[in-house]
């Protein structure tokens, strides 16, 4: 039934040119459709194309949309309240970095 | 198998109610969430949180793992009774597809059997996990070998068990920090025939002991003498490519970066490679090395400090 599993796998690499459309996003982070587009429609991802069959997101709103999904039912934060710790987060990583250099 | 205590996960006991386990779990979800927490091992602990509420906040599934718990029980490893063997109950597939990211002690007291009311085709759950690769691997590309832990329900009896799977992947050449593979396919079997789910790889570059990583540049510090940073000298420095020759501008100072372009990450455009040169003093240990220093002294006008008034 499998293939012979010690020929190596070759991946795609999810990055700008290569990105996920609706369905697949849905599926990657296990929620509905719906999530997905309030999601978009708080801006906490943004996708190429203009309406819902035409997007396109890249792999930073791949992690935004898993992080949003558990920060929504295993923290129960409501979207504004993703929307500000994102912002948080950014600050934080920005401040990191900072005092790195 | 390994027990679970859930009480003691949560640090609840069992007289506690459902509404002090739900602020306590909250609690600790934020503490431990992976995508914030600073503590160690904060992945791993959330799960066990997660599972322990899973079980403590449903009053059907606490009463039976209370049960269990009270048979004189004392922990460490655990043979799971002969009567987990004869469950029959009825999952969704939802409750069929969370048990992937749960323990072996979860899904044997759970989710012994699955008979799913559904008759349509489902769709394997899209799995994910995370791959560290070296900065070389990130830079070559190269083979890993995967062990995963995936669900099987036999379409027949039931019957679900984890197996772990070996595949071997390729990494691709040039990744980045924080990019996902997608590998079609590879996540969890379907249902009923349903096609299996996609396995995303979350990569992460490991720290290197001399490089440092910024995206797809990377940066190096080289130690130089001070002829060379004095004198100006051409001098062979590693890079992830091997080693190439890099020209030290005469009068350079400790903490000059140089840039070798093109020299970091591959991809378009590929990264560069930024050396930071420090000048490091050989300490004299004999008279005629001492002369020298001395002779530098005695004929050189020089005042770092000059600034500092």
């Amino acid at each position: 039934m499998q293939k012979n599993e010690n020929t190596p796998f070759e991946g795609i690499l999810i990055n700008n040119e290569r990105s996920l459309n609706l369905v697949q996003l849905s599926h990657a982070i296990e929620t509905e459709h719906s999530f997905i587009i309030a999601l978009v429609e708080h801006e906490l991802i943004e996708p190429q194309g203009a309406e819902p069959e035409k997007w396109q997101f890249d792999n930073t709103s791949l992690k935004r949309a898993r992080m949003a999904r558990s920060f929504y039912y295993d923290l129960e934060v409501n979207l504004p309240g993703i929307a500000l710790a994102f912002d948080l987060l950014v600050k934080i990583e920005a401040l990191t970095k900072d005092s790195k250099d | 198998m390994e027990y679970k205590d859930y009480y003691k996960i949560l640090g609840v006991e069992e007289k506690d109610d459902q509404a002090l386990i739900k602020k306590v779990y909250r609690r600790l979800a934020r503490k431990y969430h992976p995508d914030v927490s600073e503590e160690a091992n904060a992945d791993e602990k959330f799960k066990e949180i997660q599972e322990a509420y899973q079980v403590l906040k449903d009053p059907e599934k606490r009463a039976e793992y209370d049960q269990m718990r009270r048979g004189n029980f004392g922990g460490g490893e655990f043979t799971p009774p002969p009567s987990w063997q004869q469950g029959q109950r009825t999952y969704s597939d939802h409750d069929f597809q969370d048990q992937g990211q749960f323990s072996d002690f979860f899904n044997n007291m759970f989710n012994q059997r699955y008979q799913g009311a559904e008759t349509e085709p489902s769709r394997g759950q899209d799995q994910h996990s995370k791959l560290s690769v070296s900065l070389h691997e990130a830079y070559d590309g190269g083979t890993r070998q995967l062990q995963l832990q995936q669900p099987v329900v036999d379409d027949k009896t039931g019957v679900v068990t984890q197996k772990t799977r070996t595949i071997n992947v390729k990494i691709p050449k040039g990744v980045k920090d924080g990019q996902s593979i997608r590998l079609k396919g590879l996540g969890v079997s379907g249902l009923r025939g349903g096609k299996p789910g996609d396995l995303y790889l979350d990569v992460q570059i490991a720290k290197d002991k001399h490089y440092q990583l910024d995206g797809r540049n990377i940066t190096l510090d080289v130690p130089i003498t001070p002829w060379e940073a004095a004198l100006g000298a051409k001098i062979n420095v590693p890079t992830l490519g091997g080693k190439v020759a890099l020209n030290i501008p005469a009068g350079t100072q400790s903490g000059t970066k140089l840039r070798l372009k093109g020299r970091g990450l591959p991809g378009t455009p590929p990264g560069d490679q930024f050396v930071i040169v420090n000048i490091h003093t050989p300490v004299p240990t004999e008279d005629a090395h001492r002369a020298l220093y001395q002779k530098m002294a005695d004929d050189m006008a020089f005042n770092p400090r000059q600034e500092l008034g």
